[in-house]
């Protein structure tokens, strides 16, 4: 909301300066700034003439001395036939610029005397067009001030407030005045409002009816007739500019100026264009429709809360007039509406027809219903000023008068404590003082009654707050101690997603962040898990919750590869979302996390060999492993969008899979090289690793025996296989199986792979000698032969 | 050949040439290579092994790993004596590039959250985690934002159906905590949140938050004060200033933001603090009675307070970060900067 100083000045005496104000309105919780105004110049100070005399080459100018501060005189050469000693003028020192740096200062010589800066005219500051000279100023400031303090002091200065929901009473100028009175510590003063009423009474020309007086507790109306409608006068024009609105006519301004000034929006109909001379605030009717003052045309919703005349729907109650019962040029008698109306009801209406007005931003954020006589009568007898006419006589005012609002008891000890603070009685009635809160003290316990525009304060808490804030937040000491014993400490569920992270970063992954709002397209790339769509997307790239990490690190590839970075690894640690129609928030949500490999680099002097799976699953093994997982086994299997992947499990838990992205799936992200990705389960992880409790292992004190085997074996056979019959035939004295050498060639035969394993034998209780060791080789060749078709070389 | 002799001749060509083996790291493993390399000559004669008669197989592949092991330890004795004699070796370029790596890191986001997580844990706060998509119970209503409320403006809210919303705050946490535990209370709750805003340098769809929440007897705004003072000054440093300033969020009465002194330009004004010399970091404030009644208990046993920051803000503030989408890009030059 948008305040001038100048206005505001209407209701207090303010001796803060505008920059006071801005923090002590902050301080009190009214966020605000000064709007600041773009001056095109810069380095201009208060300069006062001390000397002038004539110039000696030059009719037209004058010789000065001028005082511009700290008791540096200099002389300036001026042309303005206005100059003259004594006076107070604004002077640009060399080196400043005017015309927003176009044009600097320098000292110049003119007609062989010395010029040291420049005395200037309005215009030649941007601030006008008058030509005529240069500014005399008629001010109190010292000389030497800078020149937009003087600026700020003698013009309007322009307040930005950024105002809280609860604070609807500060959408006014009476309302700002108010909280500056506090800063003052004095009291506003109301306007005097006095009003001449014709003999024709208002009751004999309209009649109103509330339906509903939940929906529309108070509804006030007053006549004016025989009014001129016509453009405003100055004063109005520029009040109305001062704080950014546009002047329209006198009636539109007049209610537009009442409403900025009070807070209380009011409305201005045609008398003539109201049928049946019946004004009825109701819900609509089946199937009823308006048009709105911009043209819309709406179809009512029975919450829709209306002003109609005795046919029809006139205006959308608190939001916005009907499109044909409004004021125009030819208008002359104006039924002016003042109203409180329910909060949650204006609400409801501008919120399903997506509209914002400043009436329905008022009234959402509640009224005074005590106001309404105020703020009626005002705006009738400012009309009656400016447009002419006659006030009939009378308000019709229907329904309660002001709302019954209990005293809040309040206890100065609970408030102490609950604050940290130890005020007195008669610093809190202070307090109570400046807020307008009526008090009366029973035993320790103060009855406090709150003003009524105050709709905000409604518990003995939300006086606290007013004593913290008038008070001030800053006074409050800091005090740091904890009480109890903790019996609600929680584990934490997410600690070993930090290790993870530690891990992955070790072995050299960057953690990425992607965002967890994708397309229903990107949904079905990767998983078949039904994914949950948003009422209210921003678009529909963003329309649904992701399902899976991959989306979003392809995403990342694609944008490094795009930025020609050729080498990197990423991880991703997030939730993922499912859709499961029968949980009531429709979500089943578990922690993922994602590995990216991606290579594209340039051959390096040693060659290094690029990413592929085998050290894909090599970082896959150290993490896993690190994290817990100790019976790692891979296998191959299908998933959606890779060209082909393993599925890693730890026992029978699977934790995730690993595998080169399909080429359609890489298309789809334009990305060009292969890019492997591992898929993990964080949830199954998680409890492995919980699952896992480290025992020490006795080291044996005898000595490894190292055999080696040669196969022959047919290429289809899985080199997984083979090694876990060597595992499980090799019983517990096989400690290492190592595959040292894999050869596939035409000499070998058709479809054949020869294959060389380093076996290490070690026990626990003996040295093993040649026999046991032999007889366990027989045994693992035999069993390789039989389930395998294993030749041993 | 039978493979013994084979092996034999092996052993004592490699002891000559070992024996006249220039003082040369090149030379040295062109030896190693020739004799014990994968294509080596000792692997060699293991892929002979095929045709020998499986009975004498055993035995011949005994030799042969004895024949490995015994080349082995001449050659590793063989480079011990020359570095113990302290003999200089032309060990080639050392300069020559180190294999390429990677280093990896964890977010900045990461980093800064688990920076304010630590500072709240060793005050003895423990962290509890709450559902993303969750019902307008947990996310409004259970914190005093009741339907058609002006105070539902504050945080622009993607919904999933009626009543089915992306949180647009971590106090959902709060509520969920409340429900399952009786009080006393000392929580954090960092999350993911999401608003439905416009995606520009300063907004996303989505961000992350740290929420706290501290529920005793006879908890203070003084309290308050000193807990997030002391916050300000182990996260940002010990000469930190901060102000409170009365604010507004329906959950909480009173209300405040807690600004800190710009530690840019000790507050002589800057342009990250607008020239104002303060820096907005938080909101926070004693929990709303309301709030305390829906999750059933007693207001007038029981105070405490609640306070929530971005961590998107502090890490922005903290690394200089203009534009809050490099975030979620994962261009890898901006991540490995914060390794
Ligand atoms: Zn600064």
């Amino acid at each position: 909301m948008n305040t001038s100083l100048n206005w505001l000045k209407d209701y207090i005496e303010i001796t803060q300066s505008p920059l006071e104000l801005e923090k002590g309105l902050t301080a009190l919780g009214l966020e605000c700034i000064i709007q600041k105004q773009k001056y095109p110049f810069s380095n201009v100070v208060i300069g006062f003439v001390e000397e002038k005399k004539q110039h000696s080459n030059a009719d037209k100018l004058s010789v000065c001395n001028v005082n511009i501060g700290n008791d540096e005189v200099v002389q300036i050469v001026c042309g303005a036939p206005n100059v003259r000693k004594g006076l107070k003028v604004p002077v640009i020192k060399v080196g400043g610029t005017l015309d927003f740096g176009a044009f600097k200062i320098k000292k110049t010589k003119l007609r062989s005397e010395d010029s040291h800066g420049m005395i200037c005219s309005e215009k030649e500051l941007g601030l006008g067009d008058s030509h005529d000279g240069i500014m005399e100023l008629n001010t109190e400031l010292p000389i030497g001030t800078d020149f937009i303090s003087y600026l700020q002091t003698s013009n309007d200065v322009n307040f930005d407030f950024e105002l809280t929901p609860n604070r609807g009473d500060c959408f006014s100028h009476i309302g700002v005045a108010r909280e500056i009175a506090i800063l003052e510590k004095s009291q506003i003063s109301e306007r005097e409002i006095n009003i001449n009423e014709s003999n024709i009474n208002t009751k004999d020309l309209i009649n109103v009816t509330i339906e509903n007086e939940d929906a529309c507790p108070r509804y006030a109306t007053r006549i004016v007739r025989n009014v001129k409608v016509e453009p405003s006068p100055d004063w109005l024009v520029n009040r109305i500019q001062s704080i950014g609105l546009k002047s329209i006519n006198n009636i539109v301004d007049l209610a537009n100026y009442v409403m900025m000034d009070c807070g209380h929006p009011m409305h201005a109909f045609d008398l003539d264009k109201i049928t049946g001379n019946k004004i009825i605030v109701r819900f609509p009717k089946q199937n009823e429709k308006m048009q709105l003052l911009d043209e819309s045309e709406i179809e009512l919703k029975e919450h829709h809360l209306l002003i109609c005349d005795q046919e029809k729907p006139i205006a959308l109650a608190g939001v916005m007039g009907g499109f044909d019962s409004g004021i125009n040029e030819n208008s002359t008698d104006i039924l002016i509406e003042c109203a409180y109306f329910d909060p949650k009801v204006v609400r409801k209406s501008a919120k399903s027809l997506d509209i914002s007005t400043d009436a329905s931003k008022r009234f959402e954020r509640d009224t005074d219903i005590e106001r309404i006589e105020f703020a009626i009568n005002h705006l009738a007898l400012l009309i009656e000023e400016l447009a002419g006419g006659e006030i009939t006589k009378g308000i019709i005012d229907v329904g309660i008068k002001s709302k019954i609002i209990p005293p809040i008891s309040f206890s100065s000890r609970k408030c102490n404590r609950f604050l940290g603070i130890n005020l007195k009685n008669n610093e809190i009635e202070e307090i109570f003082d400046l807020l307008n809160i009526s008090y009366k003290k029973e035993d320790d316990i103060y009855l406090c009654v709150v003003p009524s525009y105050r709709n905000d304060l409604e518990r003995e808490v939300d006086l606290f707050e007013e004593v913290a804030r008038v008070f001030g937040y800053d006074n409050i000491p800091e005090e740091f101690s904890f009480t109890s014993n903790y019996n609600t400490f929680i584990k934490d569920e997410q600690l070993s997603f930090n290790k993870l992270r530690d891990i992955s970063a070790s072995n050299g992954f960057l953690e990425h962040y992607s965002n967890s709002l994708i397309s229903e397209q990107l949904c079905q790339l990767f998983s078949k898990q039904p994914s949950i769509q948003l009422s209210n997307p921003l678009s529909q790239e963003m329309a649904y919750l992701r399902n899976s990490l991959i989306p979003g690190l392809l995403n990342a590839v694609s944008i490094n590869e795009r930025r020609q970075q050729s080498r990197f690894k990423l991880l991703e640690i997030g939730q993922i979302h499912k859709k499961v129609e029968a949980k009531e928030t429709t979500s089943v949500e578990s922690s993922a996390f994602g590995l990216v490999w991606y290579d594209n680099a340039n051959p390096h002097w040693r060659q290094i060999p690029q990413f592929d799976i085998y050290q894909a699953k090599k970082d896959v093994f150290i993490i896993l492993k690190k994290m817990g997982c100790k019976n790692l086994k891979v296998k191959e299997t299908e998933a959606l969008g890779f060209e082909y992947a393993l599925e890693i499990k730890n026992k029978k838990i699977r934790i995730g899979i690993i595998g080169l992205i399909s080429k359609k799936m890489l298309n789809q992200f334009n990305i060009n090289n292969d890019v492997i990705i591992f898929d993990g389960d964080l949830q199954k992880l998680s409890s492995v690793s919980e699952k896992n409790i480290h025992r020490y292992k006795a080291i044996s004190q005898f000595p490894i025996v190292t055999r080696d085997i040669a196969l022959l074996v047919n290429l289809n056979i899985s080199t997984g296989k083979l090694t876990s019959t060597i595992k499980q035939f090799g019983g517990d004295i096989l400690t290492t199986v190592k595959l040292f050498d894999l050869y596939e060639g035409k000499e070998l035969g058709h479809n054949k792979k020869s294959m060389g394993y380093s076996l290490k034998f070690q026990s626990n209780e003996q040295t093993l000698n040649d026999k046991i060791i032999d007889k366990t080789i027989q045994k693992i060749i035999s069993a390789l032969e039989n389930e395998h078709g294993a030749i041993q070389r | 050949m039978h493979i013994a002799v084979r092996a034999e001749e092996i052993r004592e060509q490699f002891l000559q040439e070992l024996e006249g083996l220039p003082h040369d790291a090149h030379q040295i493993k062109l030896l190693k290579d020739k004799y014990l390399g994968r294509k080596g000559l000792v692997a060699d004669l293991f892929s002979t092994l095929k045709d020998v008669p499986v009975k004498d197989k055993p035995n011949a592949g005994k030799i042969l790993n004895e024949l490995r092991q015994s080349l082995s330890i001449k050659f590793e004795s063989y480079i011990k004596t020359l570095d113990s004699n302290g003999e200089n070796m032309n060990h080639g370029d050392l300069t020559l590039p180190e294999d390429p790596y990677l280093i990896g890191g964890i977010h900045p986001l990461t980093h800064t959250l688990n920076e304010i997580n630590s500072i709240f844990i060793k005050l003895g706060f423990s962290t509890v985690y709450g559902p993303e998509v969750d019902t307008d119970f947990f996310n409004f209503e259970a914190l005093n934002i009741p339907k058609h409320h002006p105070a539902r403006d504050m945080q622009d809210t993607f919904y999933v159906k009626d009543g089915v919303v992306l949180r647009t705050h971590t106090s959902n946490t709060q509520i969920h905590t409340m429900l399952k535990n009786d009080p006393p209370i000392k929580i954090i709750a960092p999350g993911r949140v999401f608003r439905n805003e416009d995606i520009s340098v300063r907004s996303y769809c989505l961000f992350h938050q740290v929420e706290g929440l501290y529920i005793d007897k006879n908890v203070s705004f003084a309290d308050l004060k000193g807990v997030l003072s002391h916050f300000a000054r182990e996260m940002f440093g010990q000469n930190v200033k901060t102000r409170f300033r009365p604010s507004y969020f329906p959950f909480t009465e009173p209300s405040a933001e807690m600004d800190m002194s710009c530690f840019f330009c000790d507050q002589k004004g800057c342009n990250i603090c607008k020239y104002e010399g303060w820096l907005e970091i938080l909101g926070c404030g004693m929990v709303d009675p309301e709030v305390f009644k829906s999750v059933d208990y007693n207001p007038e046993n029981w105070s405490g307070y609640a306070f929530g920051m971005g961590i998107e803000r502090i890490a922005m503030l903290k690394y200089g970060v203009k534009d809050i989408r490099l975030f979620y890009e994962g261009d890898t030059r901006f991540l490995g900067q914060f390794v």
